[in-house]
């Protein structure tokens, strides 16, 4: 039983080699030259302002946060879809209250204001 | 075969009837919340009452269904048990998010917590609790976890202008993500070892095998630690003080109570009856595990103070308790201990807490021992309904507490599991200590001028919630037949079919 | 009856008591006396009814099917095979007539009280206690599982507990409550053992051991699980008897009664005649088919009876407190009543039981009114002369004295001369034991005029005497309902012929077929034997009631001169009450005591202290440990979540699945 997936060992075995032996060998054959631009974030050439951990609105996580919810959501629709006659007319219902409840959410979303930029 | 849409009929009205408390509940979450847009802050106890109406008809179907699962079956094409034991737990977890509905509105006022999406969040974790208890496939089971788990995570955060609560919140979720992690890898090995995710099927195809796979055996192991860390059963259990301590009182008197019910409904309903055949190979490890929480819950209850810590580690102990019932597999009298246990804790856990609730100040928790000395001198009621709680919990005759130990210890003697009601007993005996540390607190005169915690008048609801778990846990002590005998019919009814009492 | 009756009469009997303990208790404060004094005496008294309609039923019901015995509610049980206590009652003719007596005296001794506490501001306390001792010995006479009738048992010792000590100011109060219960708890534990016995040997016929303690089923199972006269159901019976003796007063657990007084009166008479001493007698009728199987054990019952008998009659003559005399009394009359349930006579003991019941709470409720009205003096060397402001209590107190006596007509008459003429011709030694009962006859003549000549005749001796005034209706008309029935009742339940052996008499009619149900009762003395035995005890009887007249009435001769030429050392016996608290003292408390001083100056803090606390420390310690690891961050919840996991995976894969 547990013999079936040795396969699967012995191909994660591979892959763990392959990437440390690539980085290993990389630091053992390659020139190392360090100067302080070098050392600096890739910013196409152009030295850094300000640090790249910078805050965001917290508005931004809110709205891509509803976006991913409803968006996920609303793939339902496509399994849906594709035997949406053998279901008739119960499918049909079944849906309309489904986008219903995404409508009342969306609803709920709104009145909170969870949909405004500015506070 | 992509989806077997030839088997499934349409509508499915027996399905749809077998999930109606569900639907219920579900409905009026939804409702909730529009009502809470248009319901102005001060009538926000109107949305209480909505809850509590939709409960009671989630309660009306839950009885009516206990009947009519007389004869019990699976719905949704297999994922669903429309069985009795599913509705005496679904009773449970009603009566208890009734009872905590009942105590909020007072609480959250004083607190200043009081918003609409409270009452929303607990049906919603209520059915999710629901749908765990019934659910008869692994899916199923990962979907009523979560749906609790979710709603349980913002409530626990809902005290939101405060750390503890938030840390509460943050913890409970990283926790509960990564418990959920090892469910979910559970489930999956047992997939893959068995080809099934629905629990019927995943019995008969365990039937022939002999049980020692180590894929399917470490699924088990896996599946088993995510349950573990749900019902907060050592060595899972390290979230459960922080979290407790940390949430708003009333939300900890719900979790504490239903989380438990519903996960053990779940539990023994895959461990016990679905795994029924290799039952040799796993309750060593519930019975050490049990120990395990015994021990742990009710050594480090005893050097705690504070109430809700000291009731966390006890609930952990209590966790360890109900365990003996799924150790003792397949013997029936332990799934039916273990419901008795699963009823009395439930009505004097909810109680205890919601002792704490009543009093709680205002914008301040009641927390620590000294906020509870001299109780009996200003509230004699309550500190006598708080006494009472604590010799339930300390198994004292004639509370529930009593008959529950009672009955799950009798059960590892039948099963020739001495060590377990040994270990049982032994530890009981160190939890009288702190239990009846609190009573005696309460009991002691405060000296002259000295000041008292400034605890809350108990309104009438805050009164009858206590009225009602206190008659709960007298009835489990003296009445027993009532719920002794609802679980042993729900025992005989459970699906994967169990091995009948003798 | 048919057992949904029964079981519906069953629970209300019980349920109105409970209903009114906790009523009193509860809301009795806020409503304050008038609420309390509706609700103490009428829950009693909804009893009553109830009590009445089973009695209807019970005779109503055909020969046969006079016992009925219902589950009210499945208590503990753990499948089949397994141990069960159910919540039993039993309605038949013993028990009917049980809470006949119960309720109904109750009933008037409540409405007495009413009265009596007057003036006492915890009458909420009283009456909570009072309801709740009534429900105590509701539930020990009904229970029909033996785990139940122990329960009611031990209610019973908790309710005389907290009433004894009632006035718990008074030191002297509190320590006659702790006695009280201390003996009860003697004969509780003397019951559990026998039950703890009974359950393991109890077996069918086919050998099987039987899990319960159910009444009926080991009563039907006794002759299949002991042999007759063997040493197990001796000692079963002879320790159900020890737990009958403490509830009874009997030698040698009798010492509590008369400290007992302590309490509020009419707490004596609810203990001296509805409740509580009556328990024993009750007990062993409910057992006479073990007591049937062990005549040694039943023989010893018998002796003991009669011996306290005598012995509480001659410590009453010398006593000096009224409720003490009375008290001694019953101590008396109990005695010829376990004499008469030990002699096989259960029908003859039940029947003293009723008559006694209505005649000594007349006599505790009258000498009440005389307390009362004397500012609570007891002592009756300053009583006298009460007769002339006090008729109306005087003649109630003579009708009882009458009926104690045994004075023909009187209901104690009857029942009295019925009992002792079954000692004449059975039980061990006959007829030796029934001429001892003829001796306590003098002996209860004596002492029960004595008291009523003292008290109500001669010279007031204190100023107060003079200013007495007759008792309030409320305390007034109880105690007259008493004296008629105390007169009356013979004469209904018998004519005088039947005595003579002319045909059963009601009483027995009722009660025999319960008794000859499994056992083989006393057989009934013959015509000639009766009537020559109820010539005696009658003799005796006014023997004794004219020698008490002549002492301490008319004072010819008089009786101190005559206590003078006895024995010094005879009055002195009764006098100290046969030095019985004195040997107690000496024998058990002392060295107890001693013992107790040795534990606590030596064992006490070195092993018991020692090693709880040792222990404590442990788990302290422990608990502390625990608590480190408890350190508030996630990652090392989680490290360990995961290490336990991978224990858990490690040992799973090499040890289980292996």
């Amino acid at each position: 039983m547990l013999s079936d997936y040795a396969p699967i060992l012995v191909f994660l075995g591979i892959c763990v080699a392959f990437g440390v032996g690539v980085q290993a060998l990389s630091a053992a054959v390659g020139p190392r030259k360090p100067t302080p631009e070098k050392e600096l974030p890739y910013e196409s050439g152009i030295v850094p302002l300000e640090s790249a951990r910078r805050r965001f609105s917290v508005s931004f996580y809110v709205t891509a946060m509803l976006f991913i919810i409803f968006d996920v959501e609303s793939i339902f629709l496509f399994p849906w879809a594709t035997i949406v006659r053998d279901l008739k007319i119960f499918g049909l219902v079944e849906m309309g209250i489904f986008i219903a409840t995404l409508f009342i959410a969306l609803i709920y979303v709104w009145a909170k204001g969870a949909l405004r930029w500015e506070f | 075969m992509l989806l077997a849409t030839q088997n499934l009929q349409f509508p499915p009205t027996r399905d749809l009837i077998g999930l109606l408390p569900e639907l219920i509940l579900s409905g009026a979450f939804v409702i909730l919340l529009m009502l809470d847009l248009v319901t102005p802050p001060s009538r926000r106890s109107l949305l209480a009452a909505v809850s509590l109406v939709a409960l009671a008809a989630a309660m009306g179907a839950v009885v009516w269904g206990w009947f009519d699962a007389d004869h019990a079956r699976t719905i949704y094409a297999g994922s669903f048990a429309y069985d009795r034991f599913g509705r005496f737990v679904d009773g449970i977890v009603i009566a208890s998010a009734a009872l905590t509905v009942a105590i909020s509105p007072d609480y959250l006022n004083r607190r200043g917590l009081h918003f609409g999406e409270y009452y929303a969040l607990i049906l919603a974790a209520t059915v999710g609790m629901m749908l765990l208890a019934g659910a008869a496939s692994l899916i199923v089971i990962f979907l009523g976890i979560e749906l609790l788990s979710i709603s349980l995570y913002i409530l626990s955060g809902f005290a939101h202008t405060e750390t503890r609560s938030q840390e509460a919140a943050l913890k409970y979720l990283l926790l509960g993500g990564f418990a959920s992690g090892i469910l979910l890898y559970g489930m999956a090995l047992i997939y893959g070892a068995t080809g099934h995710t629905q629990l019927t099927l995943i019995k008969q195809s365990l039937a022939g095998s002999s049980g020692t796979d180590p894929l399917f055996l470490v699924g088990v192991g896996l599946l088993f630690v995510g349950f573990a860390f749900k019902v907060s059963a050592a060595p899972f259990h390290w979230w459960t003080p922080d979290v407790y301590q940390g949430a708003p009182t009333s939300v900890t008197t719900f979790m504490s109570v239903a989380t438990k019910v519903a996960a053990f409904a779940s539990l023994i309903r895959v461990f016990t009856y679905t795994f029924a055949d290799s039952t040799d190979k796993w309750t060593g490890i519930v019975a050490f595990v049990a120990i395990i929480s015994m021990v742990v819950g009710n050594v480090a209850a005893l050097t705690q103070t504070s109430l809700k810590r000291m009731l966390a580690y006890s609930g952990i102990a209590q966790a360890g308790y109900i365990l003996i019932g799924v150790a003792v597999s397949p013997d029936p009298l332990g799934t039916v201990g273990s419901l008795y246990y699963l009823a009395a804790y439930a009505a004097t856990n909810l109680g205890a807490f919601a002792v704490i609730t009543v009093l709680a100040g205002r914008g301040e928790d009641l927390d620590s021992y000294d906020g509870i000395r001299g109780l009996a001198y200003r509230r004699p009621y309550t500190a006598a309904a708080m006494a009472f709680f604590l010799f339930s919990l300390g198994g004292f005759p004639p509370t529930a507490g009593f008959f529950a130990k009672f009955l799950v210890f009798s059960a590892a003697i039948h099963a020739h599991a001495v060590y377990l009601a040994l270990w049982g007993i032994g530890t009981s005996v160190i939890s009288i200590f702190y239990y009846l540390r609190v009573g005696l607190l309460m009991y002691t005169r405060p000296k002259e001028g000295e000041e008292t915690y400034p605890w809350a008048r108990t309104s009438l609801a805050g009164g009858g919630v206590l009225a009602a778990s206190a008659a709960g846990t007298l009835v489990l002590g003296i009445l027993v037949f009532l719920i002794y005998t609802a679980a042993v019919s729900a025992q005989h009814g459970v699906l994967p079919v169990p091995q009948q009492l003798a | 009856m048919n057992g949904t009756l029964a079981g519906v009469l069953g629970t209300l009997i019980l349920a109105f008591p409970l209903a009114g303990c906790v009523l009193c208790a509860l809301l009795g404060p806020r409503y304050g006396r008038r609420f309390v004094n509706w609700v103490g005496p009428g829950v009693v008294g909804l009893s009553f009814l109830v009590a009445l309609i089973v009695l209807a039923q019970v005779v109503g019901a055909p020969e046969h099917s006079k016992s009925t015995t219902v589950e009210i509610w499945n208590w503990l049980f753990l499948g089949a095979g397994n141990l069960h206590v159910g919540v039993d009652l039993t309605l038949d003719p013993l028990s009917t007539v049980m809470i006949m007596v119960i309720c109904g005296v109750g009933f008037l001794i409540h409405l007495y009280s009413v009265g009596y506490m007057e003036h006492d501001p915890g009458i909420a306390r009283f009456f909570s206690y009072m309801n709740l001792f009534i429900f105590s010995m509701l539930l020990l006479v009904l229970a029909a599982d033996l785990v139940i009738l122990i329960i009611g048992w031990a209610l019973v010792a908790l309710s005389s507990y907290l009433l004894i000590g009632y006035w718990y100011e008074r030191p002297s109060a509190v320590l006659a409550a702790r006695k009280a219960f201390i003996t009860q708890v003697i004969g509780d534990v003397a019951m559990i053992i026998a039950a703890a016995m009974l359950f393991t040997s109890l077996h069918d016929a086919g050998g099987h051991r039987i899990f319960t303690l159910s009444l009926p089923t080991i009563f039907a199972n006794a002759s299949s699980s002991f042999s007759h006269g063997g040493p197990l159901i001796t000692g079963i019976c002879a320790l159900l008897a020890i737990g009958a003796f403490a509830k009874s007063a009997q030698f040698p657990l009798h010492t509590w009664l008369p400290d007992a007084m302590e309490g509020p009166t009419p707490v004596s008479a609810l203990i001296h005649a509805a409740t509580m001493v009556t328990a024993g007698v009750y007990l062993i009728a409910r057992f006479h088919v073990l007591y049937d199987l062990a005549p040694v054990a039943a023989g010893m019952v018998a002796c003991v009876g009669i011996g306290t008998a005598v012995m509480a009659g001659v410590i009453a003559l010398s006593q000096v407190d009224i409720k003490r005399v009375i008290a001694y009394s019953t101590m008396s009359q109990i005695g010829l009543m376990i004499f008469a349930v030990g002699i096989g006579a259960y029908t003859a003991g039940m029947y003293h039981f009723v008559t006694h019941a209505l005649f000594k709470a007349l006599l505790f409720m009258a000498a009440g009114n005389v307390i009362h009205a004397l500012a609570d003096e007891q002592d009756i060397r300053l009583m006298g002369g009460l007769s002339a402001r006090m008729r109306q209590t005087e003649v109630a107190f003579l009708a009882g004295s009458f009926a104690l006596a045994g004075i023909p007509i009187f209901a104690g008459w009857f029942s009295k001369e019925y009992l002792l003429g079954f000692g004449a011709v059975s039980g061990p030694l006959s007829p030796l034991l029934y001429l001892v009962g003829i001796g306590v006859n003098v002996l209860t003549g004596l002492y029960a005029f004595r008291l009523w000549a003292i008290v109500f005749r001669g010279e007031p001796q204190t100023a107060r005497g003079y200013a007495v005034h007759e008792a309030p209706p409320v305390m007034l008309w109880p105690v007259l309902a008493l004296a008629g029935l105390s007169t009356l009742t013979g004469l209904i339940i018998q004519w005088p012929i039947q005595i003579l052996g002319g045909g059963a008499h009601l009483v027995s009619g009722f009660l025999d077929p319960v008794f000859a149900a499994g056992g083989h009762p006393a057989g009934e003395p013959g015509a000639g034997v009766a009537a020559l035995a109820l010539i005696a005890g009658t003799a005796a009887s006014l023997v004794g009631v004219g020698g008490a007249l002549r002492l301490w009435l008319w004072h010819q001769p008089d009786a101190q001169a005559v206590a003078s030429r006895v024995p010094r050392s005879l009055t002195l016996l009764s006098l100290h009450k046969f030095y019985f608290d004195e040997l107690y003292d000496a024998v058990l408390v002392r060295p107890t005591r001693a013992a107790a001083q040795t534990m606590r100056r030596v064992v006490e803090p070195g092993v018991m202290d020692g090693w709880v606390r040792g222990l404590a420390d442990v788990f302290a310690g422990l608990s502390l440990d625990f608590r480190s690891y408890q350190s508030g961050l996630i990652r090392d919840y989680a490290s360990y979540m995961i290490g336990a996991t991978a224990v858990g995976v490690v040992v799973i894969v090499f040890v289980i699945a292996h």
